[in-house]
């Protein structure tokens, strides 16, 4: 099986190219069934536009999960490229569960629930460590879709923290990161897709040098 | 969630201990029936997904790849008797040939059905036998599969994933798909399955341990713009008979 270079997908980090590419790539994946897909990556465009994450443009992350996605997922549905995008919604206060499932429908809300939180944020450092283990229990037996959002979620986040300076507050959360990746965002990548599974395997082995 | 039981119990070490690796799965050629099986377990410090009782997957069925499904396929050949259950086969094709006859009133012989990933050839010879008269070819991505169909005097050809079907636009009536979509075929498979059907046609398949808001997305995706689910009496609440349809022009205007 062909394995895509990681290269490619730690180096893009242009919001004009990943929309660029995201148009494509949903044109070419769904045809006529590629309409809501534009119509939410507008949607997210002017949900996030100005908000910064980390000195960066906040709209970065979920483009590059949806660019992931499509890229890396041959069984990605239209409604899941949709949830990448709006995945962020939620926690960012941009949107109520309401809204989204008022406007995207009930599976796009349920794709976006199930990607809610995540393991790498500060705010995880110190929660229980069961309840994130029952949590990421429940997504290894959750649907293709469940997995792989969360996959690419994961995946992106690890990509980020190549980027991260010498000097960064940061830095010192990353051993215990690389512990969770280890313990759980491998064993799921390996579980959902080998495209996503290699490259996170090639940039955890680099951090962990 | 879907119903995949209590999950990362421990394998028994006796059944560890006599797995045989094959490909990327691991197979218990012992098949032994009255033992207890987890449904998802570490081997070798790496996570596996119990099925068809006796295979260990490193992923879900659905997050297979179209190679691994290919093996998989094999595999269900060389072990027929111990992993297909007939009488089990045999329930779900009544069932799917009562669904199809369900929502097809218009239909006029000779009804002209496709067999979607028609394996060794069960499911056909059964649907024949609940449909007599039902002018059927079969499909499969296994060389192996289809090679045992024709063994057995059906119609059956050899495709390539993730190419055209070898078939002109609305050749079919009917689309059956059995014991298939388990494993996740792909929006452009089921885009080619919308093609070679009908309008109006219906495209019939059980489906088990997916999510069906899932099924229905990439049926949406591939055209499929209907589609009526129901449970099936004597198995699983999980285990699903699926029916979708792209409606006929004219069906479309009136909708809208």
């Amino acid at each position: 099986m062909l394995l895509p270079d990681y290269r490619i997908f730690q180096d893009e980090y242009s919001v004009e190219n990943l929309d660029n590419k995201l148009r494509q790539l949903a044109q070419g994946k769904y045809g006529s069934a590629a309409s809501p897909v534009l119509k939410a990556l507008d949607y997210a465009e002017r949900l996030y536009e100005g908000k910064q994450r980390e000195k960066l443009p906040l709209i970065l992350h979920p483009l590059r999960v949806a660019w992931l996605l499509l890229e890396l997922d041959q069984y990605a549905t239209s409604k899941g490229c949709i949830a990448a995008l709006l995945h962020e919604t939620l926690c960012e206060q941009l949107l109520t569960a309401a809204e989204i499932e008022q406007r995207f429908g009930e599976y796009v809300l349920k794709l976006v629930l199930s990607v809610g939180d995540t393991f790498y944020s500060q705010r995880s450092l110190f929660e229980d460590e069961q309840l994130k283990r029952e949590r990421w229990q429940e997504i290894m037996r959750s649907s293709h879709e469940v997995r792989s959002l969360r996959t690419f979620d994961d995946l992106d986040t690890i990509l980020a923290w190549q980027l991260l300076p010498a000097t960064s507050s940061a830095r010192p959360f990353l051993p215990r990161w690389l512990l969770d990746v280890h313990e759980k965002s491998l064993p799921l990548a390996h579980a959902t897709n080998i495209h996503a599974y290699t490259i996170m395997l090639q940039v955890y082995e680099n951090l962990s040098k | 969630m879907l119903d995949r039981g209590t999950p990362f119990a421990t394998l028994p070490l006796e059944i560890e201990g006599r797995l045989r690796h094959i490909g990327d799965f691991y197979l218990d050629a012992q098949f032994n029936k009255t033992e207890e099986r987890p449904p998802i377990v570490k081997i070798k410090d790496q996570i596996y997904y119990r099925f068809m009782d006796f295979l260990y997957l490193p992923q879900p069925p659905e997050s297979l790849s179209t190679e691994q499904i290919i093996e998989i396929c094999d595999l269900r050949m060389e072990y027929m008797d111990h992993l297909v259950v007939a009488a089990h086969n045999e329930h779900i094709v009544a069932e799917a040939v009562r669904c199809a006859q369900a929502g097809n009133d218009r239909l006029v012989p000779p009804i002209k059905a496709l067999d979607f990933g028609c394996g060794s050839g069960l499911s056909s010879t059964l649907l024949q036998k609940y449909w007599p008269g039902l002018s059927l070819i079969g499909v499969d991505i296994s060389e192996k599969a289809v090679a045992r169909s024709r063994e057995q005097h059906l119609d059956a050809r050899l495709i390539k994933p993730d190419q055209r079907l070898p078939f002109d636009d609305a050749t079919f009536d009917l689309i059956f798909a059995i014991f298939v979509m388990h494993f996740n075929v792909g929006i452009g498979a089921l885009a080619e399955l919308r093609r070679v059907l009908q309008p109006g046609g219906s495209f019939v398949f059980n489906v088990y341990q997916r999510d069906i808001d899932e099924v229905q997305a990439q049926l949406q995706d591939a055209g499929f713009n209907s589609s009526n689910i129901e449970e099936i009496s004597g198995v699983s609440k999980t285990h699903r008979m699926v029916r979708c349809s792209v409606s006929v022009p004219g069906e479309r205007l009136l909708q809208m």
